[in-house]
């Protein structure tokens, strides 16, 4: 039995930033962050007005509990010396089993747990990168890709998620840092996911990551971040912001697996533009953080357009996953799937907010809407809160959620086979997310399943 | 089974209390608007007691401009395990400028419990049109037959409904028509 009063994967590596700016927000920490950048005028003025904007929104009234936030008492902007190095024998015994059972590499695991400063993905990396030149493929930091492209960078930034669009967009636009910049020419087919954290370099565990993918026409990316495996940090605000372009023909698929440690705010606003014929696929998957509030939406803009969401969402003690999805339709014959699947556990809370919007002129528009919940004991909690606004009459919209307990007849059938209870439930389990599992990829699915496998044993018996 | 039929304009609020140990409750929602009609419901079912069971299905026409915004919503307690619900909202959409907005939400705090809900928004289906069609049928009598069965067909399939029920049904159906 695991013991649930502290984040039980968690643990640190010592604070040996270089520069840290002052506590709290103000336009002089903003100014600050952009010089240390040596960004060009716009980008400066436009975190200004982001801050400006920020101060003026008010928190959402609806969602999460966020009155524990307190924005003054955050660092924004930490320049990353090179990590402390510590032994990997310093690193908690109950951190390194967990990473052995889940299955993680053994590069990876010095890396997430802070004993490389970096994951050692060098040869893996230099070779892809120069498949990437060759193609014309652009994959850096966001902050390298505004230093070395910043008229494409000026061309598309901010221009999906405003600043204006909420209070946490407009945190981000302020002070963002790191997260990546991806382009993809015309017709050119990246084969290989791009992952987050190939990039060397990487601010991976930024707290205001900002990400701009842009896919030309006809082409194709898939993007991953983040990881199964429990990732821990010291800040207690992760409040980023992705934008994708999706031109007309191409196809982005962009997965994210999150698991921070449970004292993080995950306040998350995810949107991408489909144009004529193009196809957004957004895999969102939510384990870790206290507070998660994260819809990744597709937006219909062109005909044809099709957007497909799957979210999973599994919140313990003490969590609250507020996660869901947003579509909204524009143009004719655009089509949307939604799947969700969320699991609460231990007196968690999981919450499914969704909003479908059919446009007037979205004629032949189509959306199929799926939320399921499983609630695995008496303490825990689901909602599903979908809100679906149709304003076209030739349209078809369907919307189906459940919520139950593990069946105990499943239970019972699997015990009679010699399974344990918990050898079962976690059967029950990775059965139940299993359609979205499948669509992740290989390395994580496999990851995801021993996670879920460990949990169960905590829980049953 | 607690019956509510809307013509026209309208703002309804009806909640269910499954408050009592094994209570249960049935609510039939069926409503048609045309022209400028505004239609607004918000139906809820609130289990406080084990065990209980509660049932909610809204059908509906719109023609015109005609609007609806249905807000639904299951709510299961701490302290009402064993309960079951299911709330169900479908609407079709006949004319080309009537919009529907459907919210059904669940909120659930208990595990032992079965809470679902549906909701679909359409026209009236081209195959199904074409099938009566493709029988003798005329289009309008089609159209009439298939509008008239969509509404009826909220009615629970078990037991009659009584006179009652029948001719308030009626009224909303030929109002969803004429």
């Amino acid at each position: 039995m695991i013991a649930k009063k502290d984040y039980q994967y968690g643990f640190s590596y010592p604070d040996k930033a270089v520069f840290k700016s002052e506590k709290g927000l103000n336009s002089r920490v903003v100014e600050q962050i952009s010089h240390f950048k040596s960004e060009p005028d716009w980008m400066r003025q436009q975190r200004l007005r982001a801050l400006q904007i920020f101060g003026q929104k008010p928190m959402p009234p609806w969602g999460a509990n966020l009155s524990a936030i307190n924005f003054d008492d955050i660092y924004y902007y930490v320049r990353p010396a090179d990590r402390q190095v510590k032994s990997w024998r310093d690193v908690p015994k109950e951190i390194r089993q967990t990473y052995e059972r889940i299955g993680v590499p053994a590069a990876e695991q010095k890396f997430l747990a802070g004993v490389e400063a970096q994951y050692d993905s060098e040869v893996i990396y230099g070779s892809l990168r120069k498949e990437l030149d060759k193609q014309g493929i652009i994959f850096l930091s966001m902050d390298e890709g505004l230093a070395k492209y910043p008229e494409i960078v000026k061309q598309y930034f901010g221009t999906i998620i405003p600043a204006a669009d909420n209070k946490f967009a407009a945190l981000n636009s302020a002070t963002w840092s790191g997260g990546s910049f991806v382009y993809v020419p015309a017709g050119v087919h990246v084969e290989l996911p791009l992952q987050a954290y190939f990039r060397i370099n990487a601010q991976n565990f930024g707290q205001f990551e900002r990400t701009l993918i842009v896919a030309e026409e006809g082409s194709f990316v898939h993007y991953v971040e983040g990881c199964t495996a429990p990732s821990y940090t010291t800040n207690s605000l992760h409040a980023a912001v992705v934008e994708i372009i999706v031109k007309p023909g191409a196809r982005v698929r962009y997965t994210t697996v999150q698991n921070w440690s449970r004292n993080v705010y995950n306040l998350v606003t995810k949107r991408a533009y489909v144009e004529e014929d193009g196809v957004m696929e957004w895999i969102d998957g939510n384990l870790g953080s206290k507070v998660t509030m994260k819809y990744p939406s597709v937006y219909l803009m062109g005909k044809g357009a099709r957007g497909e969401i799957l979210s999973l969402a599994y919140a313990e003690e003490g969590q609250h996953q507020d996660a869901g999805a947003k579509a909204i339709h524009v143009a004719p014959y655009t089509s949307s799937v939604i799947t969700s699947k969320s699991i609460s556990r231990g007196g968690g809370r999981t919450s499914y907010r969704g909003l479908l919007e059919i446009n007037p002129g979205a004629i032949g528009a189509r959306s199929n809407i799926r939320c399921d919940a499983l609630i695995l004991d008496p303490q825990s909690r689901s909602d599903t809160y979908p809100t679906m606004k149709i304003n076209e009459s030739q349209s078809t919209v369907e919307h189906e959620a459940t919520v139950s307990k593990i069946g105990e007849e499943q239970l019972f059938y699997l015990q009679s086979r010699g399974l344990t209870a918990a050898e079962a439930t976690g059967m029950v389990v990775n059965g139940f997310i299993e359609p979205i599992v499948k669509q992740l990829p290989l390395e994580y699915a496999v990851e995801l399943n021993r996670l879920i496998e460990l949990e169960m044993e905590g829980s049953v018996g | 089974m607690i019956f509510v039929p809307i013509i026209g304009t309208k703002t309804k609020k009806v909640t269910l209390l499954l408050d009592k140990r094994g209570k249960e409750e049935e609510m039939v929602v069926v409503f048609a608007g045309k022209g400028k009609d505004e239609i607004d419901l918000d139906l809820s079912s609130v289990h406080s007691a084990p065990s209980t069971r509660g049932k909610i299905t809204v059908k509906g026409v719109l023609q015109d401009e005609a609007r609806a915004r249905i807000k639904g919503l299951i709510k299961i307690k701490k302290g009402a395990p064993g309960s079951r619900d299911f709330l169900e909202e479908r609407t079709i959409l006949l004319g080309k400028e009537s919009t529907v907005e459907t919210v059904p939400d669940l909120e659930i705090e208990e595990n032992d419990v079965s809470a679902s809900h549906a909701a679909s928004t359409a026209r009236v289906g081209e195959e199904e049109l074409f099938y009566l069609k493709s029988r003798g049928i005329g289009e309008k009598e089609a159209r009439r037959l298939m509008v008239e069965g969509f509404l009826a067909s909220a009615l629970p399939v078990e037991g009659n409904p009584g006179k009652a029920v029948v001719s308030k049904l009626k009224k909303v159906q030929e109002y969803a028509l004429d």
